[in-house]
């Protein structure tokens, strides 16, 4: 029986039904292959493949040089510092092959340098950013100057790193910080009805933050993992995987879906006492922004900030929305100062893959003059 | 091919997909929302402390009867190693100050290098048109020290001679006196002639 397409109200062509539903078992078919690959740990997602070398290890913080690959004319002289949050890794920077801000600043000709902080163990359960900002990282910064024989640098800091960063070139301004660039950084904890979940969550009221580190010592990175999926829990928990099955079939996106979801569950514990710090005197306190924060015997003041600034925001970022990022412009004595609101999440506007094409030339236009 | 709102009869898992996607979308919006309640926030403070209060003991437990275990089995405890690995970092600090410093010096050795040639070859070249000063300086000094020579042969001279006159005069001193006479002896006292008389008769 056939049925006319012109006369009925949902036409049903047999023909094209079976047709998809051809290739949907057949498709369904390299899905299951590739799932059984995955399954397996035959196909896994290599990541951080860009070729480095450790100069410098401290602790578990290790300061990292890629080799260089553009043509000596290209390079600039002024090295770049990358430094990231003290949650999850920083190979994100460095994600995977074609997908990659590091080998894409490598091929422009920079002299680039990466911060690991690595894995805090029980031991240093008492390192505050006090400790990241003016002990460790100013070591990195001197070992940085010292190999590349360069005494101007220019930092990038993402999430946490982006406060450290700021941290570190309002006490420190006269080490050497030409550019500073600050991408989806935590600083002003004042509106905190635009702030999404985490405000709520870590009130004292609801979150015994004493009561955990006493126990655990460190924040365990598990915890931290639960925290960020369940600020989208359908979205992270369920869409995520379906996406995944969606795809099973197209190498291409298995690929990066696995380089992400690497990344994603590879999570490091917090230090216990900075962890503290990011509760109580930015969260609730909002310490950074108010000029109420000490370290050395001195309080923070970004209106010490003196470094050419390039301030990123991600516009649909629900980690560290626009509100918490966008202030510190009015705040630093920088003359030289630009902001970027650009579409995209916390983590998607640097690894997604579009970034290639939108902010990482974004960054290079930007750095390029200020690095020779 | 007739489609509705993105509906396709033609393809029915595609239809369930864009179903499914459309039920989480919602689902999506509402959890979203649901998380950001007083209510959610008082629920996870609520779910963390139960953890807590269910593990405290079990990890109480656990940390003791590993500390009682370590120790007999005389082995450090968890805390004396984290006390090591904090002292640990705490040297390689001073080795990275140290180090550091090392590299320094080295890096202003390696740039001052050529710097401390060239002060050396002045100092040198000053040092060589200063020798031919300190020539005529000598020569001048040659004379005094033949002066000097002369005066000393002198002054030795004047000592020979006052030596000799002297020695005569000496020699003067030693010839014979004539004998001095020794003196009167006393006369004896009234109690020694009287003692004297008393043993005469002995």
């Amino acid at each position: 029986m056939t049925t006319s397409p012109e006369t009925t109200l949902f036409p049903v062509d047999p023909a094209t039904v079976a047709k998809n539903l051809y290739a949907e078992v057949e498709r369904l078919g390299k899905a299951y292959e590739m799932g059984v690959k995955i399954a397996t740990g035959k196909q896994r997602a290599k990541v951080a493949q860009t070729p480095k070398e450790a100069i410098w290890t401290l602790n578990k913080t290790t300061l990292y040089r890629y080799y260089p690959q553009a043509p000596a004319e290209k390079r600039k002289r002024v090295p770049l510092l990358l430094v990231f949050a003290l949650i999850n890794k920083p190979y994100i920077f460095d994600l995977r092959p074609g997908n990659s801000f590091v080998e894409y600043m490598v091929q422009q000709g920079y002299n680039v340098y990466l911060i690991d902080w690595g894995a805090p163990g029980p031991e240093d359960a008492h390192l505050t950013f006090e400790d990241y900002a003016l002990e460790y990282l100013p070591r990195a910064v001197r070992r940085m100057q010292m190999h590349s024989g360069q005494h101007d640098f220019s930092m990038l800091g993402w999430c946490i790193g982006a406060t450290l960063s700021a941290i570190y070139a309002a006490m420190r301004p006269d080490d050497g910080l030409r550019n500073l660039i600050l991408l989806t950084a935590p600083i002003d904890f004042s509106n905190k009805d635009a702030m999404g979940p985490f405000p709520k969550w870590l009130k004292e009221e609801y979150f015994n933050l004493d009561a955990i580190l006493e126990q655990t010592g460190n924040y365990p990175g598990e915890m931290i993992d639960v925290g960020s999926k369940l600020l989208k829990p359908v979205e992270n928990l369920i869409g995520n995987y379906l996406r995944l099955l969606d795809n099973l079939d197209d190498p291409k996106i298995v690929e990066s879906w696995q380089a992400m979801n690497t990344w994603v569950s590879d999570g490091v514990p917090f230090a216990g006492a900075a962890y503290r710090q990011l509760v109580v005197d930015l969260y609730r306190e909002n310490r950074l922004m108010n000029g109420t924060w000490i370290m050395r015997g001195r309080p923070v003041n970004l209106g010490d900030i003196k470094a050419s600034l390039l301030n990123i925001i991600a516009r649909q970022d629900h980690i560290v929305p626009p509100c918490q990022s966008e202030t510190i412009l009015d705040r630093v004595s920088s003359t030289d100062k630009h902001q970027i609101i650009m579409p995209g999440g916390h983590i998607g506007i640097m690894a997604g893959s579009g970034a290639r094409r939108g902010l990482w030339p974004q960054i290079d236009a930007w750095l390029a003059d200020r690095s020779i | 091919m007739g489609q509705k709102n993105g509906f396709d009869p033609n393809d029915p898992i595609g239809n369930l997909r864009k179903a499914r996607d459309a039920t989480l979308d919602a689902w999506a919006k509402a959890m979203i929302d649901l998380v950001n309640t007083e209510t959610f926030a008082r629920w996870v403070g609520a779910t963390l402390d139960s953890y807590l209060i269910a593990s405290a003991p079990l990890q109480q437990l656990i940390n003791t009867s590993m500390k009682t275990s370590l120790a007999r089995l005389n082995l450090p405890s968890r805390e004396e190693l984290t006390t090591l690995a904090r002292r640990v970092t705490n040297i390689e600090m001073r080795l990275d100050d140290i180090e550091i410093k090392l590299d320094q010096l080295a890096h202003a050795l390696r740039t001052q290098t050529p710097v401390i040639v060239e002060m050396l070859t002045e100092q040198l070249e000053q040092n060589r048109q200063e020798g031919v000063e300190l020539n005529g300086m000598e020569q001048r000094l040659a004379a005094l020290d033949h002066k000097a020579d002369q005066m000393l042969q002198l002054i030795e001279r004047l000592q020979q001679a006052a030596l000799e006159q002297a020695e005569a005069a000496q020699r003067r001193r030693k010839a014979p006196r004539p004998p001095v006479p020794p003196p009167d002896p006393e006369p004896p006292t009234p109690e020694e002639v009287k003692e004297d008389h008393a043993i005469e008769g002995f």
